[in-house]
């Protein structure tokens, strides 16, 4: 037995070896996509697979890049840094794609920029808001220019919540999130960008992501009368937060910070009680392009994206192949350097990058998001008021 | 006042809520030294169910006797064809009822997509005594102790004696013509159809996905340990405890602290109890 | 020990070792390493759990906990060379006094504790933040950088990490193996047995309880200090609830406390998930109808009524 499992263990190595030579690629654009497609946040993974096909489907319409098909090679991150790093190198090296993009959660999305950084490859991000990948970008620049952020990190999410807040005319509000390092530093910043308009918190609290206790939470807060509750958690607590404050008779303004609370098959189930907003990159309003690409995901998929992952990692495609198409080649530095110094439209609205290679959202930028409330299950811009 | 009344309230359902699922795994574990690692997927079923139903227009309270038959049924056809054949080794059984729950797992997602699902009420909270009580989460509980008491009721029946012989000294149950292995068949059927219905009943107050009967098994198996092995009404205080720790430590303290809180206290508890709170079992593989 | 196995081993052990010689694809080396690093995580646990009979529900803690060490030692500014040993010696300390406080529990009852204790370092790990000297901070669900010995730019990187790697896998199944084939093996099996009975032969519980735990969260330990390095950063989900089971799962499949059966299991499923492409839902199908069907296979003595 033993001596057979041997036999066999060396056999496969030996192919291994072998078959280490993969097929030449063809010309266009192989896009290698990092998502968690299963685990824990495999909604998330799928909602950007989807977008992405679509986003592929209506790129390859208008002609492509380069004239060929863009193509694109998913691969599972399944939530862990190892995971994506083997991922990020099997699509590299196996399947020979040109640029990366991905991840969703920080882990994965900082184990893929070091895979980037080491095999010379673009990675795009989508997702993931931890400051620190922009840090690294601005402070080792030689090692980390090939990745590029496109959606709202920390402080930028702030300040477009913060926004919405300053102009609700309240004077306290409350944070209410799961307890991750990135929450914690939302609820910082969020209280940084308030306190300049004299808006101060008067409850903010975390609980365990995997087991918390929310009632009481709720019942700390009927207590102490904020004007508007922020719920930092993008997943499924949010969900059970909003049933109990509302069972419980919190009458005050909910405002998620999107996702879960995002989904409108969720939303027509929530008790009524209070309003509910949530933040999201784009809606229909946003632009022309955001409400075709939300109109024909519906028709695909037979609901309205949540308006985060979904649309960021559309724009995210858009926004490469566009480069690409405007440098002629997939030649890598020429490329970085026309992302560092183009503008790029797309659904959420035109994107720049800084020094740090983040895009600009924010009051003045190209990207401002949208905030929207459910009113009696249906969907109702509020912010940036037209 | 109110605040500690709801407060208690809070914790001592969430603590039920603990408990129904625990029942269920202390059971399997005392009938038939079995440790189910699919029972938090069952719990999933249970409340993905409940979910389509309500979603075709029918009531979740109705869905609860076809969650309890389907589990029933499915628990039983486990126990028959995948379990049994392996069952003198015990940790074999972890793993397959593990691959058991993975698989269940994905085939939640295809059916019913990875997405996080929710249906509304269907009870109202009234006001009694300045707090707000959650009706449906009384009739939840109600329903919970109404199983149980008429398990309990059928452990005494002549049926029951010989569940509990089976429990006792299986070689001896069967020396008597007791069909030892449909006894264990059926008991983890039930095992399973109750984690189902505690699924089904909580399935209003939090959102479904494929994943969700993972936490819900960990806390099972804490409350389940922690109480005792196999020790039914172990499983219920030690549940009630672990709710109202929970409840009073997210309060009083932080709720950062709520779940690390229930984890030191049974690490702690193991330390001054080494069997469990009110365990009889000792040594175990 | 017999010789055709050692011979085997030998074998088995320098063809691995000439792999960077004939290829550097860094996708076959990475998963290479990781299969030597994930192969030693689980023989840690094959050690505590399938030899000395101790079920231990939080094997992440010894791996996610090293891992975790370098990082804080990272912060705290230590010099390089001295951090894989320290964050060794470190959660080996930590392993013992687990091991010490927990010496009255045993089967699922120490499952649960050391469960929780794990759980506990996972929280915690998603928690907490630091700032960085330059300003941002670092920490939480991105994890702690770690300073690496070699540097990662270097073209022969995943050749060293692997022949490393390598070594210390080698190492680890060699003293393991003696350990369970020689008289402190038998000590620690009797023990595993029935401790009432060794301990009229003058065997000491409590003492063989705290060197076993250490062991084996020193093995843990080395696997999550080479993932550190290799990694460079050490990740929460090295502390997770699901990578405690895959320890306890694979060592248990391979054959409980045999070290080799766990060794080569761990390895050819390491290998062969990350080489083999299926679309994710299927592969979890398959990879769950699989290990149902083969344990009914090995394992089932078919007495259907």
């Amino acid at each position: 037995m033993r001596g057979r499992a041997v036999l066999a263990l060396v056999g496969l190595l030996a192919l291994f070896v072998l078959s280490g030579c993969a097929r030449a690629p063809e010309t266009g654009l192989r896009v290698g996509v990092l998502a968690p497609l299963t685990g824990p946040f495999a909604s998330q993974g799928q909602a950007m697979q989807q977008s992405l096909q679509l986003a592929a489907e209506e790129i390859n319409r208008a002609g492509g890049v380069l004239g060929r098909p863009v193509e694109l090679l998913f691969g599972d991150s399944k939530g862990t840094a190892d995971a994506t790093r083997s991922e990020a190198l099997r699509l590299i090296h196996k399947e020979k794609v040109n640029v990366l993009l991905g991840a969703y959660l920080s882990e994965e999305t900082m184990a893929a920029a070091e895979v980037a950084a080491e095999n010379r490859v673009l990675l795009m991000v989508p997702v993931a808001a931890t400051n620190e990948l922009n840090a690294r970008v601005a402070n080792e620049y030689e090692k980390y220019k090939y990745v590029f952020r496109t959606s709202y990190n920390i402080d930028q999410w702030a300040g477009l919540m913060g926004g919405f807040i300053a102009d609700m005319g309240v004077s306290r509000y409350a944070f209410v999130g799961p307890n991750i390092r990135w929450n914690r530093e939302l609820a910082q910043a969020l209280r940084d960008y308030l306190a300049s308009s004299g808006i101060a918190p008067v409850y903010e609290e975390f609980y365990s992501p995997k087991e918390p206790a929310l009632e009481p939470i709720v019942v700390a807060l009927k207590g102490k009368g904020p004007g508007v509750v922020v719920l930092g958690d993008p997943g499924q607590h949010a969900i059970n937060f909003v049933k109990k404050a509302r069972d419980l008779g919190l009458k005050a303004p909910l405002f998620s910070v999107g996702g879960a609370l995002g989904d409108e098959r969720v939303a027509r189930t929530l008790p009524a009680g209070g309003p509910l907003y949530f933040q999201a990159a784009a809606w229909d309003r946003t632009s022309e392009e955001a409400r075709r690409f939300f109109a024909a995901y519906r028709e695909r998929y037979g609901y309205h994206p949540v308006g985060y992952a979904d649309v960021l990692a559309r724009d995210t495609l858009f926004v490469l192949t566009q480069a690409v198409n405007k440098v002629g080649s997939l030649d890598v530095p020429r490329l970085i350097q026309t992302l560092e110094q183009g503008e790029f439209r797309a659904a959420c609205g035109v994107y720049r990058f800084d020094r740090s290679h983040q895009a600009r959202w924010g009051k003045g930028e190209g990207l401002q998001g949208m905030v929207v409330e459910w009113k009696d299950g249906r969907a109702e811009e509020r912010w940036p008021r037209i | 006042m109110e605040q500690e009344l709801q407060l208690a309230l809070s914790g001592l359902l969430a603590g039920f809520t603990y408990a129904l699922v625990a029942v269920g795994l202390t059971l399997v574990f005392g009938i038939t030294r079995v440790v189910n690692l699919s029972h938090g997927a069952f719990f999933a079923l249970g409340a993905f169910v409940t979910c389509s139903v309500v979603q075709w227009g029918g009531r979740g309270f109705l869905a609860l006797p076809l969650v309890f038959v389907l589990s029933l049924l499915l628990g039983m056809g486990l126990e028959r064809w995948v379990i049994r054949p392996v069952r003198r080794h015990h940790a074999v059984v972890a793993i397959v009822t593990l691959a058991v729950a993975i698989f269940m797992e994905q085939i939640f997602q295809l059916v019913w997509g990875p997405d996080y699902q929710s249906i509304p009420r269907e009870l109202p909270l009234v006001g009694f005594m300045g707090t707000l009580v959650d009706l449906q989460q009384i009739a939840a509980a109600l329903v919970a102790v109404v199983l149980l008491l008429v398990l309990f009721g059928l452990l005494r029946t002549r049926i029951g004696m010989a569940v509990r012989l089976v429990a006792q000294d299986p070689e001896g149950a069967a020396l008597v013509g007791i069909d030892v292995p449909r006894v264990q068949t059926v008991v983890f059927g039930v095992a399973c159809g109750l984690a189902a219905v505690a699924g089904n009943l909580t399935a209003f107050a939090h959102s479904i996905y494929p994943a969700m009967g993972r936490v819900p098994l960990v806390m099972a198996l804490a409350v389940v340990i922690f109480g005792g092995l196999g020790n039914v009404h172990g499983a219920l205080v030690a549940g009630l405890i672990l709710g109202l720790v929970a409840s009073g430590v997210s309060f009083y303290v932080s709720p950062e602290w709520s779940y690390i809180t229930m984890l030191l206290v049974i690490a702690v508890g193991l330390l001054t109890r080494p069997s469990g709170l009110l365990g009889r079992v000792g040594r175990r593989d | 020990m017999n010789r055709a196995a050692v011979l085997a081993f030998v074998l088995v052990v320098s063809l691995l070792a000439v792999v960077p010689w004939l290829t550097t694809d860094r996708f076959l080396l990475n998963l290479l390493i990781l299969a030597n690093i994930y192969t030693i995580y689980v023989l840690g646990w094959d050690f505590l759990g399938g030899l000395a009979g101790h079920s231990n529900g939080g094997h992440a803690l010894s791996f996610g906990g090293a891992a975790y060490l370098s990082g804080l030692l990272t912060l705290a500014g230590c010099p390089a060379w001295t951090i894989p040993a320290l964050s060794l010696f470190g959660i080996t300390l930590v392993g013992a006094l687990l091991g010490w406080l927990f010496r009255r529990l045993d089967g699922a009852y120490l499952l649960l504790a050391t469960l929780a204790v794990a759980e506990v370092a996972h929280e915690l790990s998603l928690a907490l933040g630091f700032t960085t000297p330059e300003g941002y901070t670092i920490g939480g669900e991105g994890g702690l950088p770690v300073a690496p010995l070699l540097a990662r730019e270097a073209d022969w990187f995943y050749g060293c990490l692997f022949w490393i790697s390598l070594f210390f896998l080698a190492l680890t199944v060699l003293v393991l193996y003696w350990i369970r084939c020689s008289l402190p093996g038998l000590k620690i099996k009797a023990l595993a047995q029935d401790a009432v009975v060794a301990q009229t032969v003058g065997l000491n519980p409590d003492r063989f309880r705290v060197a076993t735990f250490a062991a084996g969260t020193l093995v843990g330990g080395l696997a999550g200090v080479l993932y550190a390095q290799y990694m460079g950063v050490a990740t929460p989900s090295t502390l997770s609830l699901e990578f405690s089971f895959v320890a306890m799962t694979v060592s248990i499949a391979g054959g409980k406390g045999t070290i080799i059966g766990p060794a080569v299991l761990s390895y050819l499923l390491n290998v062969l998930l990350g080489w083999l492409w299926v679309a994710p839902v299927v592969r979890l199908l398959l990879y769950s109808s699989v290990a149902i069907l083969a344990a009914r296979w090995f394992f089932g003595r078919g007495r259907e009524a």
